[in-house]
């Protein structure tokens, strides 16, 4: 907009570029050159690398005192010792299993619901519509961190009940972002045309609408997906983590009346959380500058 | 109120625009002047660079232009070498401009009095009371009926007729000397264009305020303007008295909008001239792609190789009326 | 618009309100049937045991022997005359309870709310103007931190930094053990306040700036901020004066759909520093299973941002005159 307005006349504009040829390979490319977006990636690899081999690498039981209590940083362990004279660098590795696991599984549950959700109200508009959006807005209103620790609270502690807890609360966002792009998209010539040619309404809404509204909903998802870890780490550590399941959340709960004494064992699995989260955001903001090159400059 | 010292005058403007590939030029070595209490009409198709003269005049070019040579000179002050404080004190005060979109120019969440006042208020030192009052006559100025209820409606509740009256009481609320028009009407429909007109035509005549009308449409020339001038991808290619340029112009490209203006084609199109003259061929070049020649030639009818290879060079076809063409023989062209 | 239509379209805003917190009721409601025990069994392991009679009389006492439906109703008509059931754990009745910590959380999140929009507000404006120079870039930076980091690992590393390496806030808590008479008491509080609400306002720092960024650099570039300056206006008056109130628009339209979370953020927070707020009596809920308090404090925070909503609303329709007309 504010390129076209500033100069009145537009010819002085240079024309935008041709449309790409392969537009998911130019929007690779783009985004493959974005440098933050490399770093995310990169540090979303260490991440992963660490979690899945570094407990076999290290070979320090993370659950079982090895050294004394409370030892800082280098004395014994590289990276200290917890209240229980547990290997913290032991239990980061470890921990992040559960974070990523949870953080993955719910945020794909969010996403499908909230999908699902918003695809029904878009396409269907009407009653339907109300009807949804009365129930999106429900969810809207209950404060959804909250909502998932009553839900864990209820149904007892266990991966299961949070993957599913969080998994259920913060659907709502992307149910109104899937909704918008159904109407917008669902009004386009292309898909007036399928529907006139006969197309059933399954076909449309999921073969002809979503593929278009998908970019949005990509990006969001990499928000989706930073959210629900660090939700999950937000339950670990009030208590309603897997008690018998080692997360950094946890790690930080437990140690959080030593941390002015031992600044060690909430500073370093908080870090873990932090650049994992960090990763997928940048990740995501790459993915937003690739999908909308002329948003990058302005926003 | 007419005078024949120039209030505005232009020489050799040279606008330049980042590209990816260096600087592109947007406006190319124009010059023009505008005497007082006359109207200037600026002539051309959208992207011939009558925009940018408009916002190099207010020294309002979007980000990534600048002026890169010439003077603009406002009585005598060259206003390109003025810092941006003195541009501030001119603006709104002694120059302002009308936005060709009335729809979007006027601010959505504060009231048309307030928007009017502010610029008395700052120029003129006015109090609140006083530019209130101010504000009133100009919205009566603009013949908008209830002037007094108006003051503190919003621009959405009045119709585009009604904004662009805004705009331009907004833009006369300092009494300015000179007035930058672009496309006042463009977005309005035909009646309301020739109330503004008439309205603008009136408040010149009380204010004797000299007007520059940007106008893809040679018919708001001839009704308003004393003086034209044509603009081609960035060149002013003929410039003169409005009555000699509409009776015989020497450019082929002005002739050339002259018959894709209907109400200006009079006994033309009865002679049956045929439809070819509805549009002129072909497209404005590319900024950044233009032709080594003369920049009409790719579509003009009487262009040779000479025309193709050498820019052409300005020539008077009779006093105070010339073009940039090398076919400019009024005999040709008539 | 004239007042009838004003009066119907409030009307039936309100009797729209009032439905959603209807449904919250039943909703919450069924997560209590769903909780694991009642509160007969509760009572009855406080006891330390009862005999199968007794538990009959109380249940019975209680009305758990009557069908779900009939114990929906009792329920729905406790909730609307303000009976929130009673905490066995706090041994008060969960209103009380919620109205007595209400006012230290109404506290921490409206300071936190309020330094978030301004520090917001003003960064992104400010880095607006200059899109590509180094402010911007800072407020991208961090923006992406404030998002990516657990708000209670900020506050813990706050609690690190200024009250154990460079002790000048307080540990932990909302009063000094002693505490002082007057104006005194005042300060007391704020100097608590101070790590909390900055931990609890970091993260929506991040959110508002980057918001603000953004509708402001859009907002800069509309013809009616051209038309300022053509007025020949100063840079400051066009940008604080016609480009924020514009700017402002989407801005508030967050602060009420974000109000949950930051409410939401509260619990961890006060939980970090033991904030004597709902959140905290959240986190002790949790802690004791006890799931009456926990309700309440669900069905008393929803309620709490549907206020907040109507708040912003308001606020909304303030800035943006286009906004005043009655939807019909």
């Amino acid at each position: 907009m504010n390129t076209d307005t500033l100069a009145p006349d537009s010819n002085l504009v240079p024309p935008p570029a041709a449309k790409p040829d392969h537009p998911l390979r130019e929007t690779l490319v783009i985004f493959l050159k974005n440098k933050a977006a490399a770093a995310g990636m990169i540090l979303l690899l260490i991440v992963l690398v660490g979690t899945i081999f570094g407990p076999a690498l290290y070979g320090v039981d993370a659950n079982e005192m090895v050294w004394i209590p409370l030892s800082p940083p280098g004395d014994g362990t590289p990276l200290g010792t917890d209240y229980l004279g547990r290997d913290i660098l032991a239990g980061i590795l470890v921990g992040g299993r559960v974070t990523l696991i949870v953080g993955a599984v719910s945020a794909v549950m969010t996403i499908v619901i909230g999908v699902v959700v918003g695809a029904f109200a878009g396409f269907f508009g009407g009653r339907v519509d109300a009807a949804l959006m009365k129930f999106t807005e429900f969810f809207q209103v209950l404060p959804s961190l909250l909502l998932a620790m009553v839900l864990v609270t209820i149904f007892a502690p266990s991966l299961t009940t949070i993957i599913f807890a969080i998994g259920v609360v913060g659907w709502a966002q992307i149910a109104r972002l899937t909704r918008a792009e159904f109407m917008r998209i669902g009004n386009l010539d292309y898909v007036k045309a399928a529907r006139a040619a006969g197309a059933r309404d399954s076909y449309l809404m999921f073969r002809v609408i979503l593929p278009g509204s998908l970019p949005p909903i990509i990006v969001s998802s990499a928000l989706v997906t930073g959210a629900s870890i660090l939700f999950e780490a937000g339950l670990s550590f009030l208590g309603l983590g897997d008690p018998n399941t080692l997360s950094w959340g946890l790690i930080i709960g437990q140690n959080q009346n030593y941390l002015l004494d031992a600044w060690w064992t909430v500073t370093c699995p908080g870090m873990a959380i932090f650049v994992t989260v960090l990763a997928i955001s940048l990740i995501g903001d790459g993915i937003n500058d690739a999908l909308n090159p002329r948003a990058r400059k302005r926003g | 109120m007419t005078d024949d010292t120039p209030f505005l005058e232009i020489r050799n403007l040279t606008v330049e625009m980042k590209g990816d590939a260096g600087m592109i030029r947007v406006l190319d070595d124009v010059s023009l002047s505008i005497r007082r209490g006359t109207t200037m009409g600026i002539v051309g198709e959208s992207g011939c660079g009558k925009s940018m003269t408009a916002l190099a005049i207010m020294r309002l070019l979007p980000p990534g232009f600048q002026i890169t040579s010439g003077q603009i000179l406002l009585d005598g002050e060259d206003i390109t070498k003025a810092s941006e404080a003195r541009m501030r004190q001119l603006r709104g005060n002694d120059i302002s401009m009308i936005f060709q979109e009335p729809m979007t120019s006027l601010n959505p969440v504060y009231t048309v009095g307030e928007q009017i006042a502010e610029a008395v208020r700052q120029h003129q030192g006015l109090d609140t009371a006083k530019a209130e009052q101010r504000a009133i006559e100009m919205l009566k100025a603009v013949q908008i009926p209830g002037a007094e209820a108006r003051l503190g409606s919003y621009p959405h509740e009045f119709s585009g007729g009604m904004r662009q009256r805004v705009m331009i009481a907004m833009a006369l609320a300092c009494q300015p000397r000179l007035i930058v028009a672009d496309e006042p009407t463009t977005a309005l429909d035909v009646t309301v264009q020739a109330q503004i007109f008439a309205l603008m035509r009136e408040l010149q005549e009380e204010t004797g305020t000299a007007i520059m009308l940007i106008t893809h449409d040679l018919g708001a020339v001839a009704e308003l303007a004393d003086d034209v001038a044509v603009f081609y991808a960035g060149w002013r290619i003929e410039h003169g008295p409005a009555s000699a340029i509409l009776r015989h112009p020497a450019h082929p490209y002005t002739s050339g909008l002259m018959s894709c203006t209907p109400r200006l084609r009079l006994g033309a199109a009865a002679s049956g001239q045929g439809p070819a003259l509805l549009e002129i061929e072909g497209m404005v070049p590319q900024l950044g792609k233009m032709p080594s020649g003369c920049r009409f030639a790719p579509r003009c009818t009487l262009a040779d190789a000479h025309c193709r290879s050498t820019v052409p060079v300005d020539t008077e076809v009779e006093p105070g009326h010339a073009a940039m063409c090398w076919k400019t023989k009024a005999e040709v062209l008539a | 618009m004239d007042t009838y239509q004003k009066v119907t379209a409030t009307v039936k805003r309100l009797i729209e309100a009032f439905l959603l917190v209807m449904a919250v009721v039943v909703f919450n409601f069924f997560l209590i049937q769903m909780a694991p025990g009642d509160p007969v069994e509760v009572i009855v392991g406080e006891m330390g045991g009862a005999s199968e009679e007794l538990i009959a009389q109380m249940r019975a006492q209680y009305g758990l022997d009557r069908p779900v439906l009939e114990q929906l109703g009792v329920y729905v008509g406790k909730v609307l005359t303000g009976d929130l059931g009673y905490s066995y754990y706090f041994n008060t009745p969960v209103t009380q309870l919620l109205l007595q910590r209400l006012p230290a959380t109404v506290l921490l999140v409206m300071s936190a709310l309020v330094v978030a929009v301004v520090v917001g507000t003003l960064a992104g404006t400010f880095s607006a103007r200059k899109p590509d120079g180094m402010g911007s870039h800072v407020v991208t930076v961090l923006s992406l931190v404030g998002y990516s980091a657990p708000v209670f690992w900020i506050g813990m590393m706050l609690l690190i930094l200024f009250a154990s390496i460079w002790p000048i806030f307080p540990v932990s808590g909302m009063y000094s053990m002693r505490r002082p008479d007057g104006i005194g008491y005042y300060l007391d509080i704020l100097h608590h306040l101070v790590l909390p609400a900055v931990t609890l306002a970091t993260i929506y720092i991040a959110f508002y700036s980057r918001l603000a960024r953004t509708s402001m650099i859009e907002v800069l570039g509309q013809d009616y901020i051209r038309t300022a300056r053509a007025k020949g206006l100063p840079e400051g008056k066009v940008v604080w004066k016609h480009g924020l109130r514009n700017g402002l628009i989407p801005i508030v339209t967050m602060v009420g759909l974000q109000f949950g979370q930051l409410f939401a953020g509260a619990v961890l927070v006060e939980a970090v520093f033991n904030w004597p707020g709902l959140g905290r009596l959240a986190y002790d809920s949790i802690l004791r299973r006890d799931y009456t308090t926990l309700l309440g404090i669900l069905l008393f925070s929803a309620i709490l941002v549907m206020i907040a909503n109507a708040l912003t609303d308001i606020a909304y329709r303030w800035i943006d005159p286009r906004m005043r007309k009655v939807k019909a």
